[in-house]
C-alpha cells in the first residue's frame, strides 16, 4: 500500500506539471489590427454552447447560435428604432392594394445568396409561402392567404384580412434552391446558413462560431473586416471579463453600472446605453383587483410618480423616462402624437394632485396617512415583481416607486418571484399590480392592441396574452379594428390613434413609466465605428436586429 | 452471490425511481417551456408566437400525462431521448455529447486531483496530530467555507485580467478548431487550468479534513498499538495499518463525487463560461425543456448509480467482512 500511495502522490504531481506547462503552450495569440484580415469578437447574450441550428424562420433559434443568425439573413425592411419607422432592405419599397389585403413589395435587385445564386422574388414568395404552410414559422401570426413573384423584382404578398399593421418585414429570406428540397422545413436542422447577409458562415463549433466577410454585399464598401467570431458565454458576468481583458471586441447587455467597466481601461473600452427597441415598462392594474378597476386610483398612481427620478434614482439613468402620458415614444414618433397631445408630458411627482384624484372620488386619509376606500379599507397594494434577469432592474426601480405612492397615501408592499412565476401569475391574473415591459416592434398597433385587445380579454384564472390588466372597455375594441383597416397615414389611422390616445390619458388602462435598457459594450483600440450617442445609427447591442448594420460599418483600426 | 444478486436489484429499482422522478419533476414547476421562449423574446415577439412555438415544440396536443409518460417509457428502451426545445430542433443527444466531454475532462481530473491531495494531506494531518502541521485545520476550514465560483472569480480577477497569465473564459481559442492537435489540446489544457484550480482549491479541504478525522479515530484502534508494538516502521502502520483502514468512508465519498461529475459544477462553469454541462443544465431547468433534463438527468443518475457500483466493487475489494453472506 505505500508504494501506491507513493505512486499516486507521484502521480498527481505529474498531473498537477502538465497543466501547468500546457498553460505555458496556450495565451492569446496575436490579433490582427488591419483591415479585411481583422477580426471582431462579438458575445451577443450569455446563452450558452451554441448548437447548429441556423433556421432564422424559428423564433427560438437565434438564442441558440448566439444571434449570429442576424448577420447571416436579412429582413425586408430593417427596423430603425431611433426613428421609430423601417428602412429600405431586401425590399426597397412596398405598397398596399385591394383596401390592405395585397402587399405589393419592390425587391432589391443586385443581391446574392453567399453560394452566388442570384436573390430574386422568387425567394421571398417562396418564404411567404413556407410561413404560411408551416405554423411554427408563423411568429408575427401573419393572417397569410398566399405569395406570389409576377416579375424577379416583384412580389404580391395577400392576406385573408386588411393587414396594413401586421409586421411583415420582420420575416428573413430564404433561399428556394435549398429549402424547396427540404421535407420537414420546421424539423429541419438548418447548418448552411446560406443568407444574404454581410457575413458568410466558416466554421461552427459549440464555443465559437465563425464568420468571414460576404464579397457579393449588396451594400457597396461594406463590411470591411474580414472576419466576425461569436464567442459563447454562460454568464454577463463572464462577458465583461473578457471584455476588460481584452478578449472579446463587441458585447451587448442591460440591467448593469456600465461605469466600472469602462473604468477598467477608459482608453480602449466605449460604452453606449440606450433603448434598444422602443418597448415601454409599465406598471400594470389589476382591473379584478379592487380598487384598481376604479379609474381615480389609477390616475392617482400616475400623478404621484416622477418618472424621471424613478430612471435616473431607480435605474441609474439606463432606462430612459417615459415623457408622453399618450405612451409613445416621442422622440420616435411625435407624427402619431393627436393634436390634443401633442405637447402634453409627465411633470414632476404631484402627491398633492394624487390625494386630490383620491378624496374626491371618496377615499379618505387614515390616521397613518394611508388612504381608506369608501368602505373603509385600507389601501394597500401588492406589486409583484420578477427577480432574476433580464427584469432584476425592476426591483431596483421598485424602491423608487413605492416611496412616491407612499407620499401620495398609497401604501405597497413589494412581492418578488421567480421569471417564470412572476410571468406565469401575470398571465393568469393572479396579481395586483406588477411592472411588464410592452411593446418592442415598430408596431405602434402592436402596442396599443397588448394594452386595449378586447377579443383577449381573460377571465380571471384564464391565461391572457394581451390585455394583462384586463382593462375592460367597449370602446376600444372599434378604435382598434378601425385602426387595424386603416392605411398609415390614412385619416381612419388618426382618428383610431386619437381616440386611443385619449383612452391612454383620461383612463390610464395601464402607467407608462420608463423605456427598457440596452449597453453595448465595444473595444476601440483595434475597431472604431461603432454606433454611439454622436452617431446612433443603429442600437448598439448585438442581439438586436440591428446587428448587421453595425457589423457592416465596423472598421479595422482603433481610434 | 447473494450479496450482488440483492445489490443489482437494488440498483434497478433505484434506476426506475430515477427515470420517474426525471419525468414528474419538471412538469411540477410553474410556468412552461412556451412562456420561458416568450420571456426571453419579450417585447420582440406577438402574442401569436404561442401558436407558432407550441406548433414548433409539438406541445399543441393534449396528451395525458400518463400517456406522455408511456411514450417516454417507450423512447427511452429505444434510446431515444428527443428534441430539445430550447436548442430546437437539435436533439437531446447531441446537445449532451458536445457539452458532456467537457465536464466530465475537467471534473474528473480535478475532483481525482482534489481528493488525492486532500486524502494525503488528511493522512498526514492526522499522524502528527498534535504538532505544527495542525495549523492546516483552520486553513482547511476557512478554504471549505469559501464556494467554489468565488475562488473562480478571484482567480479570474489575478490571474486572467489583472497579470493576464491566462484566458479568462471558454473551453480553448476562438482561433483554433477543435482537435486532437497539439495546439487544441494545448489551448484547452491553459484554458481548463483557472476553472480546474477553482474546484481544486474549494474541494480539497473537505477531503482533508474528512481523512484526518478519519485517521485519528483509526490511530486508537487496538492494532495500530499493536503495530507499532512489533516495532514497525512509522511509515508502514500510517499507510498499511491506519490509513488503509480509515480510507473506506473515503473511498465512499470520492465514487459519490464521481458519479457527481457528469452533472457539472453551474457556478464554476458560468465564472469562466466552460463550455461544460453544467450551464446546459441550467438552461434546461431556466427553459423548463422538459427532454433536456430529463436527458440530462438520466445521464447523472445513470452515472451515480455506476459510481455507487463501482464503491460496491472497491468496498468488496477492500474490506473483507463485504463479503460475507
Amino acid at each position: 500500500m505505500a508504494r501506491h500511495m507513493k505512486r499516486w502522490t507521484i502521480g498527481a504531481v505529474l498531473a498537477a506539471s502538465a497543466l501547468v506547462i500546457g498553460a505555458c503552450g496556450g495565451g492569446s495569440s496575436g490579433r490582427n489590427v488591419n483591415g479585411a484580415s481583422a477580426t471582431l469578437r462579438v458575445a451577443a447574450a450569455a446563452s450558452g454552447p451554441f448548437t447548429q441550428t441556423f433556421n432564422p424562420l424559428l423564433s427560438s433559434s437565434s438564442n441558440t447560435v448566439g444571434f449570429a443568425n442576424f448577420a447571416i439573413y436579412e429582413p425586408l425592411l430593417e427596423d430603425d428604432f431611433a426613428h421609430g419607422t423601417n428602412r429600405p432592405w431586401l425590399a426597397t419599397s412596398f405598397s398596399w392594394e385591394d383596401g390592405g389585403k395585397t402587399l405589393h413589395l419592390q425587391i432589391r435587385k443586385g443581391v446574392t445568396w453567399h453560394d452566388g445564386h442570384a436573390m430574386s422574388g422568387d425567394d421571398v414568395a417562396f418564404t411567404f409561402e413556407l410561413v404560411r404552410k408551416n405554423a411554427a414559422f408563423n411568429t408575427y401570426g401573419l393572417p397569410l392567404a398566399g405569395a406570389s413573384s409576377p416579375a424577379p423584382d416583384q412580389v404580391l404578398v395577400t392576406f385573408t384580412q386588411p393587414s396594413y399593421q401586421v409586421m411583415w418585414w420582420r420575416t428573413p429570406v430564404v433561399p428556394k434552391h435549398i429549402w424547396a428540397n427540404i421535407a420537414d422545413p420546421v424539423k429541419y436542422v438548418e447548418t448552411s446558413a446560406v443568407g444574404t447577409g454581410p457575413y458568410m458562415l466558416k466554421t461552427f463549433t459549440p464555443q465559437v462560431i465563425t464568420m468571414v466577410k460576404n464579397p457579393h454585399y449588396w451594400q457597396s464598401g461594406e463590411p470591411s473586416v474580414g472576419t466576425v467570431q461569436y464567442l459563447s458565454f454562460e454568464s454577463v458576468e463572464s462577458m465583461l471579463t473578457a471584455m476588460e481583458a481584452g478578449q472579446v471586441d463587441w458585447i451587448g447587455t442591460s440591467a448593469i453600472d456600465p461605469r466600472p467597466i469602462a473604468n477598467h481601461d477608459r482608453a480602449h473600452i466605449a460604452y453606449w446605453a440606450t433603448k434598444p427597441t422602443n418597448a415601454v415598462v409599465e406598471l400594470l392594474p389589476n382591473y379584478t383587483v379592487y380598487p384598481l378597476n376604479l379609474t381615480p386610483v389609477r390616475r392617482a398612481m400616475s400623478l404621484a410618480l416622477d418618472r424621471n427620478a424613478i430612471s435616473k434614482t431607480g435605474t441609474g439613468g439606463q432606462n430612459l423616462p417615459l415623457q408622453s402620458p399618450t405612451g409613445l415614444d416621442v422622440a420616435a414618433r411625435v407624427d402619431l402624437l393627436d393634436s390634443a397631445y401633442k405637447n402634453l408630458r409627465y411633470g414632476a411627482a404631484d402627491p398633492t394632485g394624487a390625494k386630490r384624484e383620491l378624496t374626491a372620488a371618496g377615499f379618505k386619509q387614515g390616521s397613518d396617512g394611508v388612504f381608506l376606500t369608501p368602505d373603509g379599507k385600507r389601501l394597500d397594494l401588492q406589486l409583484m415583481l420578477p427577480t432574476s434577469n433580464p427584469y432584476g432592474d425592476f426591483v431596483r426601480a421598485s424602491q423608487v416607486i413605492v416611496r412616491e405612492l407612499k407620499d401620495a397615501g398609497i401604501s405597497i408592499t413589494v412581492k418578488t418571484q421567480s421569471q417564470v412565476a412572476w410571468r406565469d401569475d401575470t398571465d393568469l391574473g393572479n396579481y395586483q399590480l406588477t411592472l411588464r415591459p410592452l411593446g418592442g416592434t415598430l408596431s405602434t398597433y402592436d402596442y396599443f392592441d397588448r394594452i386595449f385587445s378586447q377579443d383577449q380579454l381573460a377571465a380571471p384564472g384564464k391565461k391572457a396574452l394581451r390585455n394583462w390588466q384586463r382593462y375592460k372597455n367597449p370602446d376600444a375594441s372599434p378604435l382598434l379594428k378601425q385602426y387595424a383597416v386603416s392605411a398609415p397615414g390614412s385619416a381612419g389611422e388618426k382618428q383610431a390613434l386619437a381616440g386611443l390616445e385619449k383612452l391612454m390619458v383620461e383612463e390610464v388602462p395601464v402607467i407608462p413609466l420608463f423605456f427598457t435598457s440596452g449597453i453595448g459594450f465595444f473595444r476601440t483600440n483595434t475597431l472604431s465605428g461603432f454606433p454611439s450617442q454622436n452617431d446612433p445609427y443603429a442600437v448598439p447591442v448585438p442581439d438586436s436586429v440591428n446587428a448587421a448594420i453595425v457589423l457592416g460599418r465596423v472598421k479595422a483600426g482603433g481610434k | 452471490m447473494r450479496f450482488w444478486a440483492r445489490r443489482l436489484s437494488f440498483y434497478a429499482i433505484a434506476a426506475w425511481a430515477a427515470i420517474t422522478a426525471n419525468f414528474v419533476l419538471p412538469r411540477l414547476m410553474p410556468g412552461g417551456p412556451l412562456n420561458t421562449v416568450l420571456n426571453r423574446f419579450e417585447g420582440q415577439l406577438s402574442p401569436e408566437a404561442v401558436d407558432a412555438l407550441s406548433a414548433e415544440f409539438g406541445i399543441s396536443t393534449h396528451q395525458s400525462l400518463w400517456e406522455q409518460y408511456v411514450t417516454y417509457l417507450g423512447n427511452l428502451v429505444h434510446g431515444n431521448l428527443g428534441t430539445s426545445f430550447t436548442y430546437f430542433p437539435t436533439p437531446v443527444s447531441a446537445v449532451t455529447s458536445q457539452s458532456l466531454p467537457w465536464t466530465v475532462c475537467l471534473l474528473s481530473v480535478a475532483t481525482l486531483l482534489a481528493w488525492l491531495v486532500g486524502t494525503v494531506l488528511g493522512v498526514m494531518a492526522g499522524w502528527r496530530r498534535g504538532t505544527k502541521f495542525d495549523v492546516i485545520l483552520p486553513a482547511g476550514a476557512f478554504l471549505r467555507a469559501i464556494p467554489h465560483f468565488w475562488v473562480g472569480l478571484l482567480l479570474v480577477t489575478v490571474f486572467a485580467v489583472t497579470l493576464g497569465w491566462f484566458p479568462a473564459s471558454g473551453g480553448y481559442s476562438p482561433d483554433l478548431t477543435p482537435g486532437l492537435d497539439p495546439a487544441f489540446v494545448s489551448s484547452a489544457v491553459s484554458h481548463a487550468i483557472l476553472p480546474a484550480a477553482a474546484i481544486v482549491i474549494g474541494s480539497l479541504a473537505a477531503h482533508m479534513l474528512n481523512m484526518r478525522n478519519l485517521m485519528v479515530t483509526t490511530l486508537a484502534e487496538d492494532y495500530v498499538v499493536v503495530a507499532e508494538a512489533k516495532g514497525l516502521r512509522p511509515r508502514r502502520v500510517m499507510y498499511n495499518y491506519a490509513a488503509r483502514n480509515a480510507m473506506l468512508p473515503a473511498v465512499a465519498s470520492f465514487a459519490l463525487e464521481l458519479g457527481l461529475v457528469v452533472s457539472g459544477s453551474l457556478l464554476v462553469e458560468k465564472v469562466f463560461s466552460f463550455p461544460g454541462i453544467g450551464f446546459v443544465l441550467f438552461q434546461a431547468i431556466h427553459n423548463q425543456d422538459y427532454p433536456l433534463l430529463q436527458g440530462i438527468l438520466l445521464v447523472t443518475t445513470f452515472a451515480v448509480l455506476l459510481a455507487n457500483l463501482g464503491a460496491d466493487l472497491a468496498f468488496f475489494v477492500l474490506d473483507p467482512r463485504t463479503r460475507e453472506p
